[in-house]
């Protein structure tokens, strides 16, 4: 199943930080992640997770570092959650799962 | 099959230049570019492996990232010159704060560590919005936090209480960690601008004219140690340099945050947190550092050690040979028996007094006791003071005095009661007009009557309020030679038994602070001065009032 793009657009920025709370990753591994992790539930327009990283690192939430990529001395950027980002990504999920709740509550309500 | 990224691919190279056309500042766009290509190149190998041919594969990877327009359109939200204009705010305070930090707008005892603190004020504002630019510009701001603590530390408490004799050593401390904080900001900002810099940027040299800045105005507190003026030429060519450094700076400005250029890459918005922290550091700065010194001076216990012990010091013969000495000099019989020896003592090194001289020179063999007037300037209603000056006593040739507006003299007769610029001058006794009676200007040397405090290249006293004592005017020395050390332990001396001789310097300002009926005198900071000047405060002496004195002739 396919989440719709207005859903998933305002979780983006929580997922990032969800899969780099454990390691550091660049770009197209963090899609893969999401990928993976959500049993290809999200799939997202790759080119729009790039904007999304920049606006977390300008925030400071992230930190980024070029290295090398393993063959041909090309770069890569990689990306690492702060401290900033680590306590933003607890408020987040907090504000999801109270989301959540709430959006049960309201459906459960429905069926009923 | 792997990628050629030297070849490139012109479906991707359409796609990236799509997608960059919104991002400001080559750096940023060549990044994007970099990190953008890289992931095609993944899906584009990925897919060949698939068994897709070499435009299939290419074209499915560009398919995967989705609308350029889009992306575009977001990377120009996250890189926009939306946020020029907070960094013109930015930089526009670090100018400003430079600038009262630099430059002491003078307009009132006490306005040398306001300007200070506004100053700071504006710093601290400014490095809240960019310290996030790069790791060096962090670096500086945690250095000037560090400072501002520092200062709020020295000014409140240090200066006050236990390290007094250390001030020239606490201020050396401000000095360095503020010439660091700033070479590392200004290399911090350099590195900023190189993300930006095109061809035809204007190019800033922030470092190198804070270096030249920072050696003229050492140079010029090195020679203005001697107490001369030769310091102040160098501290004149200082602010030239720091005109030129603003003007580097304002090139900054013009690369981080011209409409034309490329805009900053980082958000300069503050948060809560930040707002906090900001408004506390401001709160500090803004009230503790001219206020709470005041406080702390205030409260201090006063020492219990009076200034004068000179009559242990002292033989009788001695003391009889200075009061022959003063008799000599034409001391009225009536002020001489008034003085206790104690007090008599502080005359002991007077060997010039300085006449009026028809052809402007002073000279000692010419020695005659007139009652001079000084006119201090005007009150609030109009009236002027005349202050006489029986005594005007060189304890030591060689100095120089600058004096100000603020002492003008009465012509006496076809006389002029002068003081020769090139030689020293001191005022030692000094008789005041007051409501038609002459009074006796008694120097309050008692240190638990007062406190002094310096601050901003400002000395301040302070009458204690519990000591109902009320200043009648203040003086303050450009340099303290100590009778027998001369020029050396100058700091200590600081706090210990002044020698009666000091010379004037900018003295309307005590004069302004007395008109706004207050108990507070600053020595303002003459470049030249501001090292080593001390104040002296003056009160009336209660019993000692001279009405039989010969009025002024020509009043």
């Amino acid at each position: 199943m396919k989440i719709s793009k207005e859903l998933a657009k305002g979780s983006t920025a929580l997922l990032v930080l969800g899969v780099l709370s454990k390691e550091e990753m660049y770009g197209y591994q963090i899609i893969k992640q999401v990928e993976l992790k959500s049993e290809n539930v999200f799939q997202m327009n790759e080119g729009t997770l790039y904007p999304i990283l920049h606006a977390l690192e300008q925030e400071g939430y992230l930190t980024s570092a070029w290295r090398e990529a393993e063959e041909g001395g090309r770069r890569r950027k990689y990306y690492k959650i702060t401290a900033d980002g680590s306590l933003e990504l607890k408020s987040q999920r907090k504000q999801w799962k109270e989301y959540e709740t709430a959006v049960n509550r309201v459906l459960n309500s429905a069926e009923a | 099959m792997k990628f050629d990224y030297e070849k490139g691919n012109p479906v991707f190279d359409e796609f990236l230049k799509e997608v960059c056309k919104k991002i400001r500042g080559r750096k940023h766009r060549d990044e994007v570019r970099e990190e953008l290509l890289d992931h095609l190149a993944e899906n584009f190998e990925r897919n060949t492996a698939l068994g897709m041919s070499e435009e299939d594969a290419a074209a499915a990877a560009v398919k995967r990232m989705g609308d350029s327009t889009e992306i575009a359109e977001q990377f120009g939200e996250v890189y926009s010159c939306s946020l020029c204009s907070q960094t013109k705010k930015s930089i526009d305070s670090l100018f400003f704060g430079l600038l009262f930090t630099i430059i002491h707008f003078e307009l009132f005892p006490g306005a040398g560590i306001i300007s200070t603190a506004i100053g700071s004020l504006l710093i601290l504002r400014c490095f809240f919005r960019i310290h996030k630019y790069n790791k060096t510009v962090n670096t500086a701001f945690k250095l000037y936090l560090a400072l501002c603590g520092w200062r709020i530390a020295a000014e409140c408490i240090s200066y006050n209480f236990i390290f007094e004799d250390m001030k020239l050593y606490i201020m050396l401390i401000s000095q360095t960690l503020s010439f660091i904080a700033f070479a590392v900001l200004f290399s911090g900002l350099k590195k900023k601008c190189s993300e930006y810099e095109t061809d035809t940027s204007p190019k800033p040299h922030l470092l190198r004219w804070w270096l030249i800045y920072s050696v003229l105005m050492t140079l010029g507190a090195l020679f203005s140690d001697e107490g001369n003026s030769d310091g102040a030429v160098w501290i004149y060519i200082a602010l030239i340099a720091a005109i030129v450094l603003f003007r580097n700076i304002f090139k900054v400005r013009a690369i981080l945050a011209s409409e034309d250029s490329p805009s900053v890459s980082v958000r300069q918005d503050m948060k809560a947190k930040e707002k906090a922290l900001f408004a506390l550091t401001a709160a500090l700065l803004i009230v503790l550092l001219p206020l709470a010194s005041q406080f702390f001076s205030s409260v201090r216990q006063p020492a219990a050690e009076p200034y004068i012990k000179a009559d242990s010091e002292y033989s009788a013969d001695e003391v009889t040979a200075v009061r022959e000495r003063c008799k000599e000099l034409g001391l009225p019989e009536k002020v001489l028996n008034d003085l206790p020896d104690s007090e008599i003592m502080l005359y002991k090194d007077a060997f010039f007094i300085y006449n009026d001289s028809e052809n402007g020179t002073v000279s000692d063999e010419n020695i005659k006791i007139d009652a001079y007037v000084i006119r201090l300037g005007e009150d609030e209603n109009g009236r002027r003071d005349r202050i006489r000056i029986l005594y005007c006593v060189d304890s030591f040739d060689g100095q120089r005095v600058h004096f100000r507006d603020g002492f003008f003299f009465y012509p006496q007769g076809d006389k002029l009661c002068y003081f020769n610029k090139t030689g020293a001058n001191a005022l030692n006794l000094i008789l005041t007009e007051k409501n038609g009676s002459t009074y006796r200007c008694k120097p309050i040397f008692d240190k638990a009557d007062y406190s002094l405090y310096s601050s901003g290249g400002c000395e301040f006293a302070f009458l204690r309020a519990s000591q109902n004592r009320r200043a009648y005017f203040a003086v303050t020395s450009a340099l303290i030679y100590p009778r027998d050390t001369l020029m050396n332990d100058m700091p200590l001396y600081y706090h210990k038994k002044v020698p009666f001789c000091l010379n004037f310097s900018n003295s309307l300002e005590y004069y302004e602070a007395r008109i706004g009926d207050t108990s507070m005198f600053g020595s303002v900071s003459d470049p030249t001065y501001s090292r080593s000047s001390l104040i002296f405060l003056f009160e009336l002496h209660p019993e000692l009032v001279y009405d039989d004195l010969p009025a002024e002739q020509n009043e």
